[in-house]
């Protein structure tokens, strides 16, 4: 009997069109969107109500963006797995990003195959025990 | 009838995910950056890094 547990997904992104995408990614992975938000303010509340698995968090953003929006997380859930999923390529935000406890960075324009390929790889080594 | 999805129905799904994706490479590359920009597979070799250094991290 095959049960596992979906992974619960917080996606944030002020432009509906990439969630949509991203919900498109997502579906064949195992996964239940939980909450959608459009900035870091919404964000952390709805991190705070729905205690996600995954957080996947754009970086640029109206009101407050993405790297705060990541550090508030992990103050507040040290364990957060937060994966950034933007348009900003520089090594400056790649690094700071990782230094500030981000679990994986994934450029947006990256293909969708290789997008769901890496967010697949991310939750298995996150969420499933090894035989 | 209505209901099941239709063959054509799929292919506007498909149609709209082909839309989506020109839309975001469209604002990735009208983004401004501020560095030189780091490829996806560079991004890569930089997480597995991190990783030698620090497995529990």
């Amino acid at each position: 009997m095959t049960t596992s547990r979906k992974s619960r997904v917080l996606l944030v992104d002020d432009e509906k069109h990439v969630r949509q995408l991203l919900k498109a990614i997502l579906m064949p992975l195992n996964c239940e969107v939980v909450g959608e938000a459009e900035n870091g303010v919404q964000a952390l509340t709805l991190y705070k109500d729905v205690r996600p698995d995954v957080v996947l968090l754009d970086i640029n953003m109206p009101v407050r963006d993405g790297r705060a929006a990541l550090r508030d997380m992990i103050v507040l859930d040290p364990g957060a797995v937060v994966i950034m999923l933007t348009s900003m390529s520089d090594l400056e935000n790649v690094q700071g990003s990782l230094d500030d406890g981000a679990a994986h960075y994934i450029r947006k324009d990256t293909p969708p195959a290789q997008m769901r390929e890496l967010l697949a790889g991310v939750l298995k080594e996150r969420f499933q025990a090894s035989p | 009838m209505s209901g099941e999805p239709t063959r054509d129905e799929a292919g506007d799904d498909r149609f709209e995910l082909r839309r989506m994706l020109r839309e975001l490479e469209d604002e990735a590359s009208e983004k401004p950056q501020s560095t030189v920009r780091v490829e996806q597979s560079e991004i890569l070799e930089i997480i597995e890094r991190r990783k030698k250094r620090d497995p529990h991290g």
